[in-house]
């Protein structure tokens, strides 16, 4: 049987539109400017649902391309900072190869990855010089696939100035492969 | 009996890290957040000096982090807590009437209303009154206290509501509350579509702008340039001139946070969070910051196009002038005019006429490479406040805002890449 949840949030923005708007009390802004961003956050989830599977996958592929970038840099690094990026590593790349893997579990395992990013770049400051700027720009240079991403992805809640800059929806979230 | 081993480099740096970095993801967990027991927020005061009152504030959010989510706005409840408070505060009789929500704030719970009561040096009087007051958490967890502070020494100075009352320590209402005159005028052309996130890429439009973007300028060089003389500034600490005290407070506020409320790690903004330690200017002159002066906090009226009231003092603090000037000026705040090119910092003027104004109007001048710090720290703080906060709290449920804080998220995102634009220039 087919997925109608998409159709089924539409029929609900329609709902809260023609029959809920019209009757709130006009002396109560509040609840019509958060009856407006309710219909947008909905009329979101119902155009990017199709998508959600791809971008779970996606910032998974993300923090692991980034990581592994990281791991030679790393040495620089404390041991207890080297081991959770090796040990989250790990887990990400058998993600990654698990066809079937549980989308909570890819969640779970991209959080852990950019934790333990987040501790190699902090601990970098132990580094080196030079090793903690090959850091830093690495990350830099990493994140505008992430960030192209997150913003295509909320871009139709209106918030972007030149959302057509930006790239699909598809070409952000087939990057980093 | 063998000798102890010399300890290498990298035990060395080892040693260090549990030390320097203990309180990072290595040892942050997700209950840690959601429930903070008291060695968990005494790790973060300790970890992050920061102002008192600040400290407070913070403290405070984290200690009443695991109490019930908000529960609902109701009229009824807020009328009562402000009749407790008033049966204090007003001598006489009065009454309260026309009791109504406020739309618009993302981080306060606002109710207006009217009050008839006796007014000393009046008499009678009917009073068009706001109460504003923390949710049971907000995106920002700031002082009522300093903002009654801010809104008296500014009384005449620049427009700003009259400041009546202020209960900082939530002893008659549920949280710390203000309680000031309501202010005539709107944030926005009525026509307009733009800003609907609290005033967020508010487009005025190009006459409506040269009117107000003067007056814009010249009350920001005017809170810059304030002397506070005897004003009561006791929420206030006076950072130390010639020293770097003042960044790095701001930045290990901005850090506590993001430490206590991410529900998801960035790189980037560690990236961030490194630079601007390694970076952090030397302050030059106190000033009374402002620290939210954009567009949608300010009011104008829309016949003689003045503008009537300076909003939304909450983050003011006393530091550095550059913190307000790249606030204002932050890519998240404009729009590009008709010409789609020209970018307009809060939707009015400029960066460069901005600057430029302000030097002449103030007489202090715009340091490019302290501008460029605080534009660092301002997206950097954008970041906290979006996909931390924001996220954190709406996640939980705290507020009567949630769904506008879900839709703000966003915004940090949009403010992650200016970071990173910069970042790629610098590193």
């Amino acid at each position: 049987m087919a997925d109608h949840t998409a159709a089924g949030l539409r029929t609900a923005i329609k709902s809260l539109k023609d029959v809920v708007a019209p009757a709130i009390d006009q002396a109560n802004p509040l609840a019509g400017e958060q009856l407006r961003m309710v219909c947008a956050y909905l009329a979101l989830v119902a155009e990017q649902l199709p998508h959600r599977a791809a971008r779970i996958r996606f910032e998974l592929r993300s923090a692991t391309r980034l990581a592994d970038s990281l791991v030679p840099l790393a040495v620089a690094c404390p041991a207890r900072a080297r081991e959770a990026l090796d040990a989250a590593l790990a887990t990400a790349r058998r993600l990654q190869a698990a066809v079937d893997a549980d989308e909570l579990e890819i969640e779970h395992a991209t959080s852990g990855l950019n934790a333990a990013i987040s501790t190699i770049v902090r601990t970098a400051g132990a580094a080196d010089d030079a090793t903690r700027r090959e850091i830093e720009r690495a990350v830099v240079f990493d994140s505008k696939a992430l960030l192209d991403a997150h913003r295509t992805w909320y871009a139709p809640l209106g918030f972007e100035s030149k959302s057509e800059q930006l790239p699909s929806l598809a070409a952000a979230l087939a990057a980093a492969r | 009996m063998s000798k102890p081993a010399t300890p290498t480099t990298r035990d060395r740096r080892d040693a260090d890290a549990s030390v320097t970095y203990g309180f990072g993801p290595l040892s942050i967990s997700e209950p840690d957040r959601v429930r903070p027991g008291k060695e968990f927020i005494e790790r973060m005061r300790t970890t992050f000096p920061i102002e008192r009152e600040m400290d407070k504030m913070l403290t405070r959010k984290m200690e009443h982090r695991a109490a019930p989510a908000y529960a609902g706005a109701s009229l009824e409840r807020m009328t009562e807590h402000l009749t407790a408070f008033l049966n204090e505060a007003v001598e006489g009789p009065y009454r309260i009437t026309d009791q109504r929500w406020f739309a618009g704030g993302a981080s306060k719970i606002q109710m207006g209303y009217t009050l008839h009561w006796n007014a000393p040096g009046r008499g009678p009087s009917i009073d068009r009154m706001v109460v504003r007051m923390e949710p049971s958490e907000s995106v920002n967890a700031t002082s009522r206290a300093r903002e009654f502070q801010l809104l008296k020494a500014f009384e005449g100075v620049v427009p700003v509501p009259k400041a009546f009352w202020v209960d900082a320590e939530a002893k008659w209402f549920p949280e710390p509350a203000l309680l000031y005159s309501f202010c005539e005028g709107i944030t926005k052309p009525r026509a307009t579509a733009s800003g609907r996130l609290a005033g967020i890429g508010t487009n005025f439009g190009p006459d409506l702008r040269a009117r107000l973007a003067p007056q814009f300028v010249r009350h920001l060089a005017t809170i810059h340039t304030h002397d506070r003389g005897s004003a009561d500034m006791s929420a206030f600490e006076v950072p130390a001139i010639g020293s770097t005290e003042s960044a790095l407070k701001q930045l290990g506020r901005a850090r506590r946070v993001w430490e206590e409320d991410r529900t998801d790690d960035l790189a980037l903004a560690e990236v961030a969070s490194n630079w601007l330690a390694r970076n952090a200017p030397i302050l030059d002159k106190v000033s009374v910051v402002h620290g939210d002066y954009r567009s949608g906090n300010f009011l104008f009226d829309e016949h003689s196009l003045e503008i009537t009231a300076v909003l939304d003092w909450e983050r003011g603090y006393l530091g550095d002038r550059h913190r307000d000037l790249a606030w204002t000026a932050n890519h998240a705040f404009g729009h590009v005019a008709e010409d789609g090119k020209t970018f307009l910092a809060s939707g009015l003027i400029t960066p460069d006429e901005l600057f430029e104004t302000y030097e002449k109007l103030s007489g202090l001048s715009v340091d490019p490479a302290r501008l460029r710090y605080y534009t660092i720290l301002n997206s950097y703080q954008l970041v906290v406040s979006a996909v931390a906060s924001a996220q954190r709290v709406a996640n939980m449920g705290k507020t009567h805002q949630d769904i506008l804080l879900a839709s703000a998220v966003p915004v940090g995102y949009i403010a992650a890449e200016q970071l990173r634009k910069t970042l790629e220039e610098l590193l």
